[in-house]
């Protein structure tokens, strides 16, 4: 669901870096706290695994692409904060090295995705948990992608009302939340689906394997 | 120009499109860009219209559906639109072609480092992938019903898995008793 | 009685006969025959950056389009190998070194057997090998993270 350039406007994309660059430091601090050898070359391996998830790209309707996110993965084996800088990593390089993506919508992509999807994962996970871990994690890894979904779906919208030329005419995106809050969260409600069951495979394994970092 | 400055310049360059709403300067920006990218600029420019046609297409008939259901339609914005997303392509495919990352991270500390590890990774990763190609080719005499595929690929990536994990920590381990953290 | 096993007898010995008439046919199979051929062979030579040799690593080379190994081995010790294309084509030749490094060639060669042109496999373009790329950027961004913190504790104490 990555936003390519030029659909979201300065207007959009520089209070996003704003917003951005202190949750990076804040991660980065969580990050260098935590580190052991072995949480690092698992945080390496599932970092990896989301970005060849999220390289598996396929367009959508409403004007962005629709992949697997990977972020929920992170976000249930090492915790909100380190799955969203390891995300935004993802991100990174997506967009330098692949040329997939934006840079320019980098800031929003990883609020979206790394942040609010990651950090609705973790906090749903928590409240369902009672439940069973395996309905659990797939609920709370499919409102994760929705969420994000959602945010994403809001910011494209707004863009007519916030870069509009003089006549009014918009400058960056055209369309509002009508069109596309059902045209992005219609597709991700599947793609979530696929991304629940995903996670939940390795989610397990991981749990065999005791890599989880989150307690409990 | 170094590839550390041609970085630079396509960070300025995608940032400043964004600023200019113009699209004769766009339209002048995508004829330097197509001039300045020497050779292989076909190549190029169907790259970049391969990573954005797809959304171009969609937003574009949205719009003009659009606009003919509301008699609001303006076709300077659907020229502005077009052209600033597929000029932004077209730097980003341009930057991926001709900046050498490992060129423009020369002289950073620790980024030697860094790319050693880069290069190394990769050709260990490229291998996997091609061991894995060869291994599923030679075990597939008779062709999997899906189910097989969905249970072998999903048991083959947790492998894959504990795999990757047990490199990743024999290399750190292996790095450290050579004395790779010594200096 | 006696002179059946006078009949067992020579046909033993007839047996023992016969096996050692065959015996130098086998023998003969097994030797193994040489001659030295007259031709040209692609030689490589592997070295890293600093000049250093790249001595008895592993390699394979790849004939076109066939995933299985035309010829490996190991380097010799002035980091060289030679090989004789026979067939025109992309090569592809592979060296890993034990410390994790790796090269990756493809050679074109003509119907004569000589290299046209050489390069790393793939082009910057290719979308999959881009995101190996990047792959491999983000392992070497968590191994300088390694290194990193493998100084700071050494550091520490210190």
């Amino acid at each position: 669901m990555h936003i390519p350039d030029g659909l979201i406007s300065p207007q959009t994309y520089l209070p996003a870096l704003v917003i951005a660059a202190p949750l990076w430091l804040v991660a980065r601090r969580r990050l260098q706290a935590r580190l052991g050898d072995e949480m690092l070359s698992r945080l390496t391996v599932l970092t990896a695994l989301a970005l060849l998830l999220s390289t598996l790209m396929l367009p959508l309707p409403g004007g962005t692409s629709g992949h697997a996110v990977g972020v929920g993965l992170l976000a249930l084996v090492f915790g909100p904060w380190i799955a969203f800088l390891a995300y935004s990593l993802v991100l990174l390089l997506q967009a330098v090295v692949v040329g997939a993506g934006g840079i320019t919508a980098l800031p929003v992509n990883a609020l979206a995705m790394g942040f609010v999807g990651g950090w609705t994962t973790v906090l749903l996970f928590a409240a369902l948990r009672r439940f069973g871990e395996g309905p659990a994690v797939a609920i709370a890894v499919w409102c994760g992608v929705m969420s994000a979904a959602l945010l994403l779906a809001l910011v494209l919208g707004l863009q007519p009302w916030i870069a509009q030329g003089p006549d009014g005419t918009p400058r960056f995106f055209p369309f509002g939340p009508a069109v596309t809050i059902p045209a992005l969260l219609l597709p991700h409600a599947l793609i979530g689906a696929g991304e629940a069951a995903l996670t939940l495979l390795v989610f397990r394994h991981a749990r065999r394997r005791r890599w989880l970092e989150v307690p409990g | 120009m170094t590839h550390r400055a041609r970085l630079c310049a396509w960070l300025v360059a995608v940032v400043g499109v964004t600023l200019v709403h113009q699209p004769a300067w766009l339209g002048a920006g995508l004829a330097v860009v197509l001039l300045a990218s020497g050779r292989g600029r076909g190549t190029l420019t169907l790259r970049a219209g391969r990573a954005v046609l797809p959304i171009l297409l969609v937003i574009s008939i949205g719009y003009l559906v659009m606009g003919w259901l509301t008699a609001a339609l303006d076709w300077r914005f659907l020229l502005l639109f077009n052209l600033r997303v597929l000029l932004l392509a077209l730097l980003t495919a341009w930057m991926v072609r001709d900046v050498n990352l490992e060129r423009a991270l020369q002289g950073f500390p620790g980024a030697q480092r860094w790319l050693s590890i880069v290069r190394g990774q990769e050709a260990v990763l490229r291998r996997l992938a091609t061991e894995y190609r060869a291994a599923v080719r030679s075990r597939s005499t008779v062709p999997p019903t899906l189910r097989q595929r969905y249970l072998a690929g999903a048991a083959l990536a947790l492998a894959a898995l504990d795999k990757a994990v047990y490199n990743s920590e024999a290399l750190t381990q292996g790095m450290r008793s050579r004395g790779a953290f010594d200096d | 009685m006696d002179e059946r096993n006078c009949r067992i007898g020579r046909g033993h010995a007839l047996c023992v006969a016969l096996l050692l008439l065959l015996l130098p046919v086998a023998g003969h199979a097994h030797a193994l025959l040489h001659e030295v051929v007259e031709g040209e062979a692609v030689i490589l030579r592997f070295t890293f950056p600093d000049a250093q040799v790249v001595g008895f690593e592993p390699y394979e080379v790849l004939a076109p389009g066939v995933e299985i190994p035309f010829q490996s081995g190991r380097v010799n010790a002035l980091g060289e190998l030679s090989f004789r294309p026979d067939r025109p084509g992309t090569w592809r030749v592979r060296l890993f070194t034990a410390d994790g490094h790796g090269a990756e060639i493809d050679l074109e060669v003509d119907e004569a057997g000589s290299v046209m042109r050489r390069g790393h496999h793939g082009g910057p373009h290719n979308y999959w090998l881009r995101v190996l790329a990047a792959l491999g950027y983000l392992l070497g961004a968590f191994g300088l993270l390694v290194i990193w913190r493998g100084r700071r504790a050494r550091a520490g104490p210190g």
